[in-house]
């Protein structure tokens, strides 16, 4: 259904400040737009047409290229060990569906954990030790301590979660890093009158805080989801270093254009492979892009 | 009477008390696993590398052995005499200026709009959301082909200019425009980046208030400035706090435009990317080093960024709604 | 309508995910267990040498030892940091892993290692035909913690890679850039029998028609301006101009010399006194000038005359625009330098600002890198161009005889640079949890044998730094190039050249070590500068090799205050 515009808003879309705002947020959508035209225009070529002319350059020697996909699409691939000891290789759906399960459970779980943290800091002030823990999670982010990867490693090992997957995006439970600082804000933005009023109908804590407070936040909620998402979607390291038997497509991608020969030498199978890559998170945004980024219908607060 | 008073206000206090006893048990119910977690990693993982700041690498012993404060002394003078860390500071610095007074104030504008849904609102909801979607080696490739082929082809004395050789030495390898060429790479990519946080505090401001506004004969600019800043100030200060942190994290992506840490020339290094580089491509003896400059910005911008906040907290102005 | 098409599409991506399991999963390179044989497991950590040569060693011994199975993994994490997990992991038995550094995973002091197996008794084992016998003298030097008599090993070399020039040989041949006229060889004087002997000043050998000096060098060059032939192009990325550089200088100073620089514990032995090098003294015997170096006056190394020689040709190259423009861009990365050195044959004949290129500055494995360039050259254009088809050469560099600002080398053989200064080795090595430790032994023994050698130089077209034989035939399996490497190697008139120790400072002082061994320099004004390319190129102070030795000098010696 098309949302409805209403008269301010159309007012608004012909003042000096809309036209202004829509040239030049169009400048700079262009900016963004021409470079990804040429990164996918060049994905079609071979590496000879692409050095002899980078930029737009015709496909004279080799012609169109349409190939790189489906050599990005076959050779995505990594050795990992299977559970008797033998090698296999892990092709491009596994490794997306590796990708999925690791990047919402553990973006799900991290924000879940920060989000009720960050309730209890933001609406239990009156404890000072609740103060304290927010102090702690601005220390931290400053902190940067170089941490040794072998005992990293060794960690995950002690506590198993070390190659296990599902036990690691149990592990993913935080109150650190500057979302719980978003989600105490959001919470601090929130009128304590909602919850009050459930108090006194014998609401207990538990239910003021899942019921009715963080439903409140969930648009930011959403939104931090999406950002661990993409994070997570496009980190190899976790992978290679603390999963090696679930690899993610990011370390497909890290591990082909890595390896060089073939993907590392040609930057129009590297932009090939990235646009395989980027597809699924791009679909997804598509997809949710209403529910994730806050507009005037969303939010339940209105006036 | 005084009886009844009294049993009143012991009553209210017993309730007060085993309120107090069951917020505190649902606050330690909600707080205990995720901190005992963070702390129990922390400690194992880096725990012992507090301890490096205060050691040094003895060869003769094959051993870290205390050497007391050093380590700090090296980084003191490596900051006073402008040596790599004092250049890294310079640099960090610098980031942070641009990142606060020029990409942020516009980050917020393109979100205000956003907001106020002008014309390709939901077209450009996608094409500004790019930058966090595409791997940011695209990015780089892409910037970097259109710096040294693009550019030259629009403006093809432009680098002759530059080089007194008149062979092409483009931005990115020209010590003199280098630094200011990944400064504008990276505000380029980020300009939108807050797009989702802040669009998503300023959905929440009442529409009622907007309105009424209008009514008055508000202009937009008006609107931004007297509703929607200070309505969405809890937000904007948990940003404001963060670039303050990000003093002494942030890089430019060097990493990705050089190749490896030893093609980044040193006038582009920043705290940040001097902490990344030791531990990237130095042993082990280097960690304390890093360590220890570690320590030092913790040192510094702790109080900086608590203070920031308290400030902040203090004077900016009160929301709820 | 929007909602449901992206259901659609969200369902479709999920049904996608999860039926291809058995499409595409599974079979390939895959390998299962076979329970009726040991498995040794192998990890090689990738990097430019490819995987061939594991499959390869991995045949060779199951060939000989039925009942084990050979099982190569290619964990990355096992490399550097990540290999000290080794403490704990038991699932692999050999790792072979690049930038590796002995002092963090060996103690010197006590010959022990909490994370290699003692190998001793295999690479000694066997008397003259020992694995240790033929291993090269620097390689010893670094592996071995005993001592000559009383050796002990925890690692071995995994390859040796020599970086340099590559030239075109067919172009050479084309163009007849050999026996230039004007050539004075060795002995600097035209029209005498030596001047088209070449750099080692013999008749007969590998470079025969080469430029024998720098000054012939500099005929050559104004020779292809004047055929329309580009001379040299490279790779912005530093570690391989520093790399290129660093192989003039050793070229210019010879093994001894050079090992100086991260050794700090020898003579420097040099022709004459420069603004930067001075305080040797004269031995009338030979008319050289020695120099006792030690750990406390090791930063003059930092300003030897080989970096004067190298830094003379870098603003050479530079100021007569003797280089593709492409270089210094950040574009051109090593695989972009390769294909544009290999296009431009092509490319010269369609685009009039394109010319065609001589040299190429790299590594001896780069054709291997560049193989798939070599494959569509040859599906696009013509046969002629396939990968060992068309012929490379290694170029020796030619000696800084009789140049004015330069002062005369002393080193006579021709050098082969195999390794920059540095404290990090491609490294072979047994883990001391290892389920199967004597299997995995006896492996690595094969994979030093001859057999074992040969098969690597084979597969992967590298050297090992061993005394090993290669037969006609399968010298003939090599591309010219390689070949080219391998037979200037086995000449007696060539010193193979490294530049990494182990020597404690070395170790601790990594950070000293990069000031004095690399091409950083500092210019009064405080700025740093690391490519001397780049900065030739560029409006700056530094404007010729002599101020930039100013600016190293003056970085070396803020670096060995600061850090000592």
């Amino acid at each position: 259904m098309m949302k409805k515009i209403s008269g301010i808003e159309k007012k608004e879309r012909r003042s000096v400040f809309g036209i202004v705002a829509t040239v030049l947020l169009g400048i700079y959508a262009a900016s963004l737009i021409f470079p990804l035209l040429w990164a996918i225009y060049s994905s079609f070529l071979g590496r000879l047409d692409f050095k002899s002319d980078p930029i737009f350059g015709a496909p004279a020697i080799q012609g169109f290229q349409p190939s790189n996909f489906v050599q990005a699409f076959k050779e995505l691939h990594v050795t990992v060990r299977t559970s008797s000891g033998g090698v296999r290789l892990a092709y491009f759906f596994e490794m997306v569906l590796n990708s999925v399960i690791w990047s919402v459970g553990s973006s799900v779980v991290a924000e879940l954990s920060r989000c009720m943290c960050a309730y209890v800091v933001a609406k239990f002030r009156h404890h000072s030790w609740t103060r304290l823990v927010h102090s702690l999670v601005i220390i931290l982010m400053i902190i940067s301590f170089p941490s040794n990867l072998a005992s990293s490693i060794n960690f995950n090992k002690m506590v198993g979660m070390y190659d296990n997957m599902w036990l690691r995006i149990v592990g993913s439970i935080s109150f650190t890093g500057a979302h719980f600082l978003f989600f105490y804000a959001a919470f601090r933005n929130l009128s304590w009158e909602y919850a009050e009023a459930a108090y006194m109908d014998g609401a207990s804590n538990y239910t003021v805080m899942f019921r009715i407070m963080m439903p409140l936040v969930k648009t930011t909620f959403f939104a931090l989801v999406l950002l661990d998402f993409i994070t997570a979607w496009n980190d190899y390291s976790t992978s290679m270093v603390f999963m090696p038997s679930y690899p993610t497509v990011a370390y497909g991608l890290y591990k082909m254009q890595s390896l060089g020969g073939k993907f590392g030498s040609s930057v129009p199978l590297r932009l090939a492979s990235c646009t395989v890559v980027i597809l699924p998170t791009l679909i997804i945004f598509i997809i949710f892009k209403d529910k994730l980024m806050g507009n005037l219908a969303l939010g339940g607060l209105k006036g | 009477m005084m009886d009844e008073a009294k049993k009143m206000t012991r009553e209210k206090k017993n309730g007060f008390k085993q309120q107090y006893i069951k917020e505190t048990v649902f606050i330690l119910s909600v707080l205990v696993l995720p901190i005992a977690w963070w702390a129990f990693g922390f400690f194992f993982v880096t725990g012992e590398s507090i301890w490096l700041a205060f050691q040094a690498y003895n060869i003769d012993e094959e051993r870290f052995v205390f050497v007391g404060l050093d380590n700090f002394v090296t980084v003191w003078k490596s900051i006073s005499t402008g040596g790599e860390l004092g250049i890294c500071l310079k640099n960090s610095f610098m980031l942070w200026c641009i990142s606060t007074f020029v990409t942020l104030p516009i980050s917020l504008l393109i979100s205000f709009a956003l907001y106020k849904n002008v014309i390709g609102t939901n077209f450009y909801k996608v094409i500004l959301f790019l930058p966090q979607v595409v791997s940011s080696m695209v990015w780089v490739l892409v910037f970097k082909y259109l710096v040294e082929y693009g550019v030259p082809e629009i403006f093809p004395n432009l680098y002759g200019d530059l080089s007194e050789t008149g062979v092409a030495l483009d931005f990115l390898q020209n010590p003199k425009t280098n630094l200011a060429t990944l400064m504008f790479y990276q505000q380029w990519i980020t300009l939108a980046g807050g797009m989702i946080i802040y669009t998503g505090a300023m959905s929440r401001v009442p529409v009622g208030l907007v309105e009424a506004g209008h009514l008055d004969g508000m202009t937009n600019m008006e609107e931004f400035v007297h509703i929607t800043l200070p309505l969405i100030f809890p937000t904007l200060s948990v940003t404001l706090t963060t670039c303050v942190i990000s003093i002494f994290s942030a890089t430019l992506p060097t990493y990705q435009f050089y190749e490896g840490t030893s093609s980044t020339p040193l006038h582009m290094w920043t705290m940040g990317y001097y902490m990344f580089a030791k531990v990237m491509n130095g042993t082990s003896v280097d960690y304390p080093m890093v360590s220890t400059v570690s320590l030092v910005v913790t040192m510094i911008a702790a109080p900086i960024t608590l203070f920031t906040r308290n400030m902040l907290e203090k004077y900016g102005p009160e929301t709820e709604y | 309508m929007k909602k449901k098409i992206g259901s659609i599409l969200l369902a479709g991506l999920f049904v996608g995910c999860a039926f291809p399991f058995g499409a595409c999963g599974g079979g390939g390179d895959g390998e299962e267990v076979d329970p009726n044989r040991t498995q040794l497991y192998v990890n090689v950590r990738d990097c430019g040498i490819g995987r061939e040569f594991v499959y390869a060693l991995k045949a060779g011994y199951e060939a000989k030892n039925p009942e084990v199975q050979v099982i190569p993994t290619f964990d990355d994490t096992l490399d550097d940091e990540g290999l000290q997990s080794l403490k704990t992991n038991d699932d692999v038995d050999v790792i072979f892993a690049p930038n590796y550094i002995l002092n963090d995973f060996v103690s010197v002091n006590n010959q022990t290692s909490e994370y290699f197996a003692d190998i001793t008794d295999i690479v000694t084992g066997g008397g003259e035909n020992s694995i240790m016998a033929k291993m090269y003298e620097t390689e010893k030097n670094y592996h071995n913690v005993g001592s000559a008599t009383a050796p002990k090993f925890f690692s071995l070399p995994w390859y040796v890679s020599y970086h340099g020039t590559v030239y075109d040989v067919d172009l050479f041949e084309e163009e007849n850039f050999y026996n230039i006229d004007g050539y004075a060889g060795l002995d600097c004087i035209a029209d005498t029998e030596d001047d088209f002997w070449g750099p080692d000043g013999k008749e007969g050998t590998y470079d025969d028609g080469l430029p024998a000096t720098w000054e012939d060098m500099k005929l050559l060059m104004g020779e292809m301006e004047s055929a329309d032939v580009i001379p040299f192009t490279w790779t912005s990325y530093a570690g391989y101009s520093d790399s290129w550089l660093s192989s003039v200088v050793a070229s210019y100073e010879g093994a001894s010399n050079f090992s100086l620089l991260g050794g700090f514990d020898g003579t420097y032995v040099y022709s004459e006194n420069t603004e930067w090098m001075t305080g040797g003294t004269k031995n009338q015997e030979t008319g050289n000038m020695e120099l006792a170096v030690t750990s406390a006056n090791g930063n003059m190394m930092g300003y030897q005359n080989g970096k004067l020689a190298a830094l003379e040709v870098a603003e050479y190259i530079i100021e007569n625009k003797l280089f593709s423009g492409k270089a210094i861009g950040t574009t051109q990365n090593h695989y972009e330098a390769q294909t544009e050195y290999l296009t431009s044959v092509e490319l010269c004949k369609e685009d009039p600002n394109v010319k065609r290129i001589a040299f190429l500055m790299e590594g001896n494995w780069w054709e291997l890198e560049a193989k798939e360039t070599f494959n569509d050259m040859k599906t696009f254009y013509h046969e002629k161009y396939a990968y060992g088809t068309r012929r490379f050469g290694y170029f020796p560099w030619p000696k800084f005889i009789g140049s004015a600002d330069i002062p005369d080398q002393v080193n006579t053989k021709t050098t082969l640079l195999g390794g920059n200064v540095d404290n990090r080795v491609n490294v072979c090595a047994v883990n001391k949890i290892s389920p199967n430790l004597e299997i995995a032994k006896d492996f690595v023994k094969y994979a030093y044998s001859d057999e074992g050698n040969a098969s690597f130089t084979i597969n992967s077209g590298v050297l090992r730094p061993f005394d090993y034989e290669l037969t006609p035939e399968q010298q003939n399996g090599l591309t010219h190039y390689q070949k080219s490497v391998y037979t200037l190697s086995r000449e007696e008139a060539t010193e193979k050249v490294s530049g990494y120790t182990r020597t404690g400072l070395m170790y601790t002082a990594a950070d000293y070590i990069s000031g004095v061994c690399t091409f950083a320099a500092r210019t009064e004004k405080n700025e740093l500068h690391t490519n001397p390319f780049n900065t030739f190129n560029t409006s700056t102070n530094i404007s010729s090799a002599e101020s930039y030795m100013d600016c190293i000098k003056r970085y070396v010696e803020q670096k060995t205050n600061f850090w000592k």
